[in-house]
């Protein structure tokens, strides 16, 4: 089969790719638990030798990080809610009821076309718009437009799955007597938990790391959200680098579960195909 | 009773309210910055100056510059880099891929910003692990952040180290795609690893490769969080990407309507690199 020497020169390769990826998180961790002349310490302490966890009780009692906690938190709720719920909808129209094919095509599109627009260009207007509207510096504000842009993940994620629910379980029903709406809600649906959990997972994720337009959107506690919080440590004056460093840490909480729990999830079905 | 009769009917009232917001989130903005492009900040309408005022703005020119060096090195190294890479893994025993690729998820998964902001710290010029490690290749003290020389590199690592793995993970389940048989018989008749990959998985990778690379290009021209967080345009404005430049125009110098010209750019420039991925996913 394959030679040893090529397979240990692989497994190096991985291990530096591993390391790679790894190490700059395993850094900020690092970080935030160092002594304050640990931190400047040249040549760098890799392994700490204090478990310092002054800094995170710093960063949630007097940066005010807590409220930007709970900012993100109903922020990325919400949004999901409102995306999954509004999505799953389209992506079941889009993939099941009746369209002129261009039409279907088109609006598809359309939807996708939604993602691709820069948040930086699409939050100069809306900045304007939502000023006007009072919609400014509000969670409701934020929740609207991250659900907007990232409802097109959803309608797709929907409609690819949903497309291949069989329709004879669904006409079945509709000789029942069922409105397309009972379909959809009774029979659809509850077929869909896997898709509707990855789009979820995914709009959780997507609008709690969301940056950009809380920049623009934002001013102060009431709507400002972790993102944003990392960013004023970065730039205040009186900064630590651990606060900073503990300030990321908590801020990739969600990317950090996703990774431990949903990729072993994620893992075992690419393995089922690597088994073929 | 007049009864509606359209069979469509039910296909766009499920559609409505996906509409309905994104009319209010995106088109309705879309149309605001058109308005701001033809008028100034007093809402006069002043016609095509913002228009000329940005044709003759070195500043942001030389931005637009920034923006294209940044996109032209990173996308191709991020998608070199991606197909090693992708090959690697497919040589990977199946307990060590799996490690590898829940690895190579944490880059892509973890905020932007934060992302940003551990690079400033690996990046220090002091105590930094990066300047750290090059001690030990005898290369001096690098300022990443600080030279306006060096920070172009610095930048297109930070964003590589984060969206490599994205190209990855395209290209690793385009080599799954490979039917198993042709690469057993390739396999066979003694042909290299490498041979092999050129050979058999290429094609087959085309247009996942076609995919990754569209998809990069138009998500760089957007890069703004990380590179935002390390360096806020950089050293005297070294790395000033468009989208930081707009910010700039936009929200600290609360010029909106001229900042809208920008933005506008920047969106067509979007939808150019995109095109290639809407007609790739119109067939479906």
């Amino acid at each position: 089969m394959k030679k040893p020497i090529t397979r240990g020169l692989f497994i190096f390769a991985a291990s530096i790719v591993i390391i790679v990826c790894i190490f700059p998180f395993y850094w900020a961790i690092v970080s935030s638990l160092k002594k304050p002349f640990e931190m400047a310490a040249y040549p760098p302490i890799f392994i700490p030798t204090t478990f310092n966890v002054f800094y995170y009780l710093r960063l949630f009692l007097k940066r005010g990080f807590a409220t930007y906690g709970i900012n993100s938190i109903i922020v990325a709720l919400s949004t999901t809610l409102l995306s999954v719920g509004i999505g799953s909808f389209a992506g079941y129209s889009l993939a099941k009821l009746p369209f002129t094919k261009t039409m279907r095509n088109l609006v598809g599109t359309a939807i996708l076309a939604v993602y691709l627009v820069p948040h930086v260009v699409l939050a100069i207007p809306l900045f304007s718009w939502f000023r006007r509207l009072g919609l400014f510096d509000t969670k409701v504000g934020l929740v609207l437009t991250y659900s907007v842009i990232y409802v097109p993940l959803v309608v797709w994620i929907c409609r690819g799955y949903m497309q291949n629910i069989p329709q004879t379980i669904e006409d079945a029903a509709i000789v029942d007597g069922c409105s397309r709406f009972g379909v959809f809600l009774r029979i659809v649906l509850p077929m869909s938990t896997t898709a509707l959990i990855t789009a979820a997972i995914i709009t959780f994720i997507f609008s709690w790391n969301e940056f950009a337009i809380a920049l623009f959107l934002t001013a102060t506690e009431n709507s400002q959200t972790l993102p944003i919080g990392v960013y004023g440590l970065r730039s205040h004056q009186a900064f630590t680098w651990q606060v900073m460093a503990a300030g990321g840490v908590v801020t990739s909480i969600p990317a950090i579960l996703f990774s431990i729990f949903a990729t072993g999830y994620l893992v075992k079905g690419l393995a089922f195909q690597l088994e073929k | 009773m007049y009864k509606v009769k359209s069979k469509y009917l039910t296909s766009w009232l499920f559609l409505m309210p996906v509409l309905f917001c994104t009319a209010f989130v995106i088109v309705i903005p879309l149309g605001y910055l058109f308005y701001f492009i033809f008028t100034n900040e007093e809402n006069h309408f002043i016609g095509l100056q913002n228009l000329i005022r940005f044709s003759q703005d070195s500043t942001t020119l030389t931005s637009l510059w920034i923006t294209l060096k940044f996109v032209l090195i990173s996308v191709p190294i991020q998608l070199g880099i991606g197909m090693a890479i992708a090959h690697l893994l497919d040589n990977l025993s199946p307990r060590v891929k799996k490690v590898a690729l829940v690895s190579l998820i944490v880059p892509m998964i973890i905020p932007y910003v934060v992302s940003g902001l551990i690079w400033s710290l690996l990046f220090n010029r002091m105590f930094g692990v990066v300047n750290y490690l090059l001690e030990f290749v005898r290369i001096g003290p690098v300022s990443w952040l600080s030279d306006p020389s060096v920070v172009m590199y610095s930048i297109t690592i930070i964003s590589s180290w984060i969206w490599m793995p994205f190209v990855v993970i395209i290209l690793y389940s385009g080599i799954q795609a490979v039917p198993g048989q042709l690469r057993e018989a390739a396999g066979l008749d003694g042909a290299s690893s490498w041979r092999v990959f050129r050979h058999v998985a290429l094609p087959f990778l085309k247009p996942f490769f076609v995919i990754a690379a569209f998809v990069r290009l138009s998500d760089a021209f957007k890069t703004f969080d990380e590179v935002f967080v390390a360096t806020e345009g950089g050293p005297y404005l070294a790395s000033e990407l468009m989208s930081i430049r707009i910010y700039r125009i936009g929200m600290k110098q609360v010029r909106l309507h001229y900042a809208s010209v920008l933005a506008l750019f920047l969106l067509i420039l979007v939808l150019l690199c995109s095109i290639g991925i809407i007609r790739a996913l119109w067939k479906e």
